[in-house]
């Protein structure tokens, strides 16, 4: 390993995110252009943050909060060009706005 | 010069590798050789002994801040609004058995929630949904099978909501699996619901506890329900490691043995002393126990195969999402519990506990709810401010304190020693899962549940 620290769950990726950033693309909290709801109760009754900070794939099933994901039926490629959402977010505005 | 300090961070050696937890944000790092040696060489002072590069990094991450800085917390959210998410309905009072820990107390006569509450209870939740999310509806008791208008009329009128507001509603159900008809699992399975069963192991173990009111076990009755109820509905058993010899791993082999796909272990939560309460003997027994069940998940984890122990698999949730929380979970704050008569609780184990209720669905939330739930948060408990896994725990559960009773310092709960190892044990693991079987993590413990019904 050569960096001296590296992050492994996602509260040490969030933090990696707010290191260096001098753009800031797509999102309000990462994930909402108006207000991320945040938090939710889980199945088992805990308080349970709201699972999309980092991977933005995973919301389109499950993400309740709308309109923050690309239509992935008409538009089951749109990630395609992004291998890394971190470094390639520039290639996401592909998708025609209708 | 600004001096500095390292926040305050947990260690979690892995074979030759070394991780840290830092304790305030629930962020989990690697930490490369000399960094890690520096940390057990010179403790809060390992800056000194660090290079220029390592320190960059460490400030980036916010592992090193100034020295008058507050360590940053990434908090999940507790909303302080008047919204519920998920309501626990007591539909029967009564139990037709008379397990000798139950937290619960049922009567043995019948005292029954009325088709009209329930679905009142119902309109309650839909009225103070959030914003956004499904509806969440668990059906417990007493035995909730033994109220079937009521449950019937539960679900109907959450599926009328979810059809006019277009909410999803997400069903659980809790049973001790003895009363199951074929009406009812007709029932949860066109649901989807998410049914628990009790049943503590093997036919000894469980009618050790569990008997009727004639005293008679209650094994094959539950087998037979369960048996019912896996052919048709996605069932978890919850098993109950009463003492004196708790032996989780017995435990699970039978109910695997039985074809259940998921089993979850928990200690009674009676006082010292009381049936089935577990002494300082028996909770080591019982963590070896459940250390040496976490070292077979971890086996089967490393060949890509998932063993179906969900205190595991929750644990490792709480690791992978980092879980950081001022409350041990939703009590009171988005989940609540109606009691039979209609009186909102801040959840099923505490109904009818002194300063646990927050209101009626006639007048809905008492005025003095949202002090008590703030009094029930990590900041009131102060025997949790020196613990290193008070935020991934939330300072534990309300009814485990309620039965422990006030203490006046150190750790609040007879269990805290033994859930801080256990919590050590779920960072090791998720840290060797991240990197030696990554894909193990992303297909069972990432992922979240779809609701079931849309």
């Amino acid at each position: 390993m050569s960096d001296p620290v590296r992050p492994l769950n996602r509260k040490a990726h969030l933090l990696a995110l707010r290191r260096r950033r001098d753009v800031e693309g797509y999102s309000f909290s990462e994930c909402s252009s108006v207000f991320a709801p945040g938090w939710e109760v889980s199945e088992f009754g805990d308080p349970d943050p709201c699972p999309w900070k980092h991977d933005l794939e995973q919301c389109w099933a499950t993400c309740y909060w709308t309109g923050q994901v690309p239509d992935m039926y008409m538009y089951p490629d749109w990630l395609g060009a992004c291998a890394n959402i971190n470094l390639d977010w520039r290639n996401l505005c592909t998708i025609p706005d209708n | 010069m600004n001096r500095e300090r390292l926040v305050e961070l947990h260690p979690v050696p892995v074979g030759d590798r070394r991780f840290a937890l830092a304790v305030a944000s629930s962020a989990l790092f690697e930490l490369r050789d000399d960094v890690a040696r520096a940390l057990e060489v010179h403790g809060a002072g390992a800056a000194a002994a660090l290079d220029a590069g390592a320190l960059d990094a460490l400030r980036e991450l916010q592992l090193l801040v100034p020295v008058d800085a507050t360590e940053p917390r990434l908090r999940d959210p507790s909303p302080r609004d008047d919204t519920v998410a998920t309501l626990v309905l007591e539909l029967a009072g009564d139990c037709n058995l008379a397990c000798d820990y139950c937290y619960a107390h049922p009567t043995a006569a019948p005292r029954r929630m009325s088709p009209a509450t329930a679905a009142r209870a119902v309109d309650f939740l839909f009225d103070h949904l959030p914003a956004a999310g499904p509806a969440g509806i668990t059906l417990f008791g007493g035995e909730p099978l033994l109220n079937a208008p009521a449950l019937t009329a539960a679900v109907e009128r959450a599926l009328d909501w979810g059809a006019a507001t277009g909410r999803g509603v997400r069903f659980g159900l809790t049973t001790n699996g003895t009363v199951v008809g074929e009406a009812a699992v007709d029932l949860l399975a066109a649901v989807g619901a998410r049914v628990t069963v009790s049943l503590d192991g093997d036919r000894d173990r469980h009618d050790r506890h569990r008997r009727d009111h004639r005293g008679r076990g209650s094994y094959d009755r539950a087998v037979a329900g369960l048996r019912s109820l896996q052919a048709r509905c996605d069932v978890t058993v919850r098993a109950t490691a009463g003492g004196p010899d708790p032996d989780p791993e017995a435990i699970c082999d039978h109910l695997w043995s039985l074809g259940v796909e998921r089993v979850g272990v928990a200690t009674a939560d009676v006082p010292p002393g009381g049936p089935g309460a577990l002494d300082e003997g028996g909770l080591a027994r019982l963590w070896r126990g459940m250390e040496a069940l976490a070292a077979r998940y971890r086996a089967e984890a490393l060949e890509g195969r998932h063993l179906g122990f969900t205190n595991l698999d929750g644990l490792l949730r709480t690791v992978h999402r980092g879980v950081n929380r001022d409350h041990p979970c939703g009590a009171g704050l988005r989940l609540l519990a109606c009691d039979v008569d209609g009186g909102l609780h801040t959840c099923h184990r505490l109904l009818g506990a002194p300063g646990h209720r927050v209101g009626d669905l006639a007048k809905g939330f008492a005025p003095e709810r949202r002090a008590l739930v703030d009094g029930l948060s990590l900041g009131a408990r102060p025997g949790c401010a020196g613990c290193w896994a008070r935020y991934l725990c939330g300072g534990g559960c309300h009814h485990a304190h309620h039965v422990a009773g006030a203490t006046s310092g150190g750790d609040p709960l007879p269990v805290c020693r033994w859930l801080r190892r256990w919590m050590h044990t779920g960072l090791a693991l998720y840290a060797e899962l991240s990197l030696r079987r990554p894909g193990f993590l992303q297909e069972f413990i990432d992922p979240i549940p779809a609701c079931p019904v849309e």
